[in-house]
């Protein structure tokens, strides 16, 4: 699955090497080297590095769709006369894009896949998200401590019940079993009584399905006790149920820390009495930590709206087809194994991590080049960290709460993840796809539970963009446009569309006028 | 025999890592760790006061009748056997006196080095019926990681830093040895191989036969890691043949 990327740069080191001998000049028609790129985004780049010595020219037309462009004989003939190309990765542009070029450049030119090569030059990849349900906080239940001093042993057993609940609906917490079955530890459907509890070994936890009937903000009392009845401690946690989590105040109205992403357990301490989240903040590495119940408001987030299944084990959670929050009890899966998200130049670090990239590769396919090369590439390494700066102190000025990104399509995990957004929605996740009914429907849900103030369509995908924009105009929400995988008129180049991004976030999202 | 086995899970906690163990209640994980800064498979025991890392020639995992199970009638688990047929099925979810396997790359060396996932391999499975893998997450809906009726080799990823639990489940009675290995690219753009069997007994019979039994299928093992595999497997037999004596001189 993977394209052969480390293979070509390592081809290109060794081309580095020979090139010295073969004496070739760069060979466009007039001279100049002559590169073709799948997507204009690169061409712009390789032109940066390249400047007078290069003609750089994409495949995809002017404003094209590069997810669903289709090859034409002509694109083999100028694939065929190339003195180096470069492709982004598969998922970006079609396999049948990458397949005209990898059958028809020249044996002996560079043909580099930039996204996963660019990781030795410090580009961060993501990895593909393949169910956005899945890309959601994995919480579960867990005893901490050894409770010595209360004369606990291995053989005790810890309660936690649920106590209270507050908020517009129902939660139901339980757990499907290996072969389907669910088991209910706590349902507030019924009112919330000594029924609602479960028992865990010391030093245990388990991961639940947690459901909730409708959206809105939830306050939740976890009480724990030893087996024989000794009471231990208990906290109150806040769920954000499809509206926006920084909006939300914790139970003890200090300070809240939003819990989004990574595995925490709601945790009873068997040595300190007390009730907190336990929970890695997914940094590779760091500790996980604990944070005070009163302190925790724990993202349910519009991503994890699921149809209730017709089948009558289920029932206890509503009518089927209706449509429910859910963090699940297993999130594995969330990911396509061995694949990324090919819109790493979201993110101006991997832009720059692509520049230094394709001057390492001009430089192999036309040494004579290369004093020029890197003068370019150091020159333009200063404007793209001049914008990474700009992009940053934008979007720093949106407020916390209004930092959502609803799109046409998923090209935004890098720009969320490089500028502190969360993508809170697309339409559909490649623009090659049709929306389903039920897209449509958990997209209208998202904006009105998260009452964004805009969504953001790409220029290039505007006849894609007809059900974004007709829910929008249902909802009364601005219609706003952001780039993805192309250029249009207005923005012919990279800095110029990362410059757009940036002002179109803070004009759409930032402070109410 | 039993009792040989029940003396064993007393002695888990107080086992060096070297040591033959039969882990058959409490949870362990399989995973990548740099042992002596060799990336190696090996399996992380957390039954034991401390959690150890042990080699996994030195583990049989053992479901015993506590995880014996009816196949429901229910289309959607038809590839466990036929309705009512009994197996035995290690959950996901940890169930009180089964052992409960997973799965991690969480060793602090792997999460720092290795660069977004591991790809974990089953290459073969030797053994008396099937074995299957599988998730199920919210309303139940099966999802198989690895089929012993199906061609090898079968790959899944693990995501860097992360730790999963999935069902096992096996439908006749034995030894079963799978055939594992697990791969990665490191952040400095090594690439790391390694490839192991695990040892997994269904059943309440004697689980230390496993021990005695080996992968004859064959394998292509990265270069030099021929020798080494003869340097540990001598040393196993050794330390084994020392915690029987230990184990007799108790009795």
């Amino acid at each position: 699955m993977k394209p052969p990327a480390r293979w070509v740069a390592a081809g290109a080191a060794m081309a580095v090497l020979l090139a010295g001998c073969s004496g070739q000049a760069a060979g466009g028609d007039d001279g100049r080297l002559n590169v073709v790129t799948t997507t204009e985004i690169l061409a712009d780049l390789v032109q940066q590095v390249g400047g007078d010595r290069v003609v750089a020219t994409s495949l995809v037309p002017a404003g094209g769709d590069p997810h669903s462009y289709e090859p034409t004989p002509a694109d083999a003939k100028r694939v065929a006369k190339a003195d180096v190309t470069f492709t982004n990765h598969l998922l970006l542009e079609p396999q049948s894009l990458i397949k005209t070029i990898d059958a028809n450049a020249d044996k002996d030119a560079p043909n580099v896949s930039l996204a996963e090569a660019a990781e030795s030059y410090g580009a961060h990849v993501i990895p593909l998200v393949e169910n956005i349900g899945l890309d959601v906080l994995w919480l579960g239940l867990r005893v901490r401590g050894t409770g010595k001093a209360r004369g606990v042993t291995r053989t005790s057993s810890v309660k936690l019940a649920a106590t209270e609940l507050d908020g517009p609906g129902q939660l139901v917490a339980y757990l499907t079993e290996s072969l389907g079955q669910p088991d209910k530890y706590f349902d507030s459907t019924d009112g919330l009584g000594p029924a609602d509890s479960t028992t865990l070994p010391p030093a245990a936890h388990t991961h639940l399905n947690w459901a909730f009937t409708k959206p809105g903000v939830y306050r939740l009392t976890l009480t724990g006790s030893l087996d024989d009845g000794t009471p231990l401690g208990s906290g109150t946690f806040t769920f954000a149920v499809g509206v926006e989590p920084h909006t939300v105040e914790p139970a003890d109205g200090g300070t809240a820390t939003v819990l989004g992403d990574g595995h925490t357990d709601l945790t009873v301490d068997l040595d300190s009495g007390q009730v907190y989240a336990y929970s890695d903040a997914h940094k590779v590495g760091a500790a996980q930590s604990q944070v005070p119940a009163g302190r925790v408001v724990i993202d349910v987030p519009n991503k994890a709206l699921v149809p209730i299944p017709d089948d009558s084990r289920f029932a206890f959670l509503g009518k089927h087809g209706t449509q429910i929050h859910q963090l699940p009890q297993a999130v594995l899966g969330k990911h396509v194994h061995g694949e990324i998200d090919p819109h790493l130049w979201e993110d101006v670090a991997n832009a720059k991590a692509y520049v230094q990239l394709i001057r390492d590769t001009l430089v192999t396919a036309d040494p004579e080049g290369k004093q020029l090369y890197q003068d370019n590439t150091a020159a333009y390494l200063r404007q793209l960290d001049e914008l990474d700066g700009y992009v940053r102190t934008t979007l720093a000025t949106i407020p916390a709460g209004r930092r959502q990104l609803i799109t046409t399509h998923d090209a935004f995990g890098y720009l969320a993840s490089a500028y502190g957004m969360t993508v809170a929605g697309f339409v559909v996740p490649n623009p090659a796809q049709e929306p389903s009914v039920e897209q449509v429907r958990k997209l209208s849900d998202t904006i009105r539970n998260l009452e964004v103030p805009a969504v953001f369509t790409e220029p290039n995908l505007a006849q894609r963009a007809s059900v974004l924009v007709q829910v929008a105009h249902d909802q009364g929400v601005q219609v706003c446009s952001l780039y993805g995988d192309s250029f249009d008129d207005h923005a012919r180049t990279y800095v110029a569309m990362m410059r757009h991004n940036a002002d179109e976030l803070k004009r759409c999202l930032g402070e109410a006028r | 025999m039993r009792l040989l086995a029940a003396l064993f899970l007393v002695l888990v906690p107080i086992a060096a890592p070297s040591e033959q163990v039969v882990i058959s209640n409490g949870h362990v994980d399989l995973g990548p760790r740099f042992a002596d800064g060799r990336w190696t498979i090996q399996l992380r025991d957390d039954t034991s006061a401390a959690p150890t890392w042990r080699p996994l020639d030195t583990v049989v995992l053992q479901a015993t009748s506590r995880a014996r199970i009816a196949v429901p009638n229910d289309p959607v688990y038809r590839f466990l056997g036929e309705p009512g047929q009994q197996i035995w099925v290690i959950p996901q979810v940890q169930q009180d006196g089964v052992v409960w396997p997973g799965w991690n790359t969480q060793d602090p060396e792997v999460a720092r080095r290795v660069d977004r996932e591991v790809t974990w391999t089953l290459e073969g499975v030797d053994g008396p019926g099937s074995f299957t893998l599988f998730l199920n997450s919210d309303f139940g809906k099966p999802a198989p990681v690895f089929d012993s009726r199906k061609p090898f080799p079968q790959e899944t990823g693990i995501d860097v830093n992360t730790h999963v639990h999935g069902n096992w489940t096996f439908d006749a009675e034995g030894i079963y040895l799978l055939d594992v290995a697990m791969t990665a690219e490191l952040t400095d753009g090594q690439h790391v191989t390694d490839r192991r069997t695990l040892r997994i007994y269904a059943g309440d019979g004697d689980a230390r036969a496993a021990f005695a039994l080996q992968d004859d299928r064959p394998r292509t093992e990265p270069d030099g890691v021929q020798l080494w595999w003869l340097f540990a497997g001598a040393g196993a037999v050794l330390l084994a043949t020392a915690a029987v004596m230990v184990i007799r001189r108790r009795r």
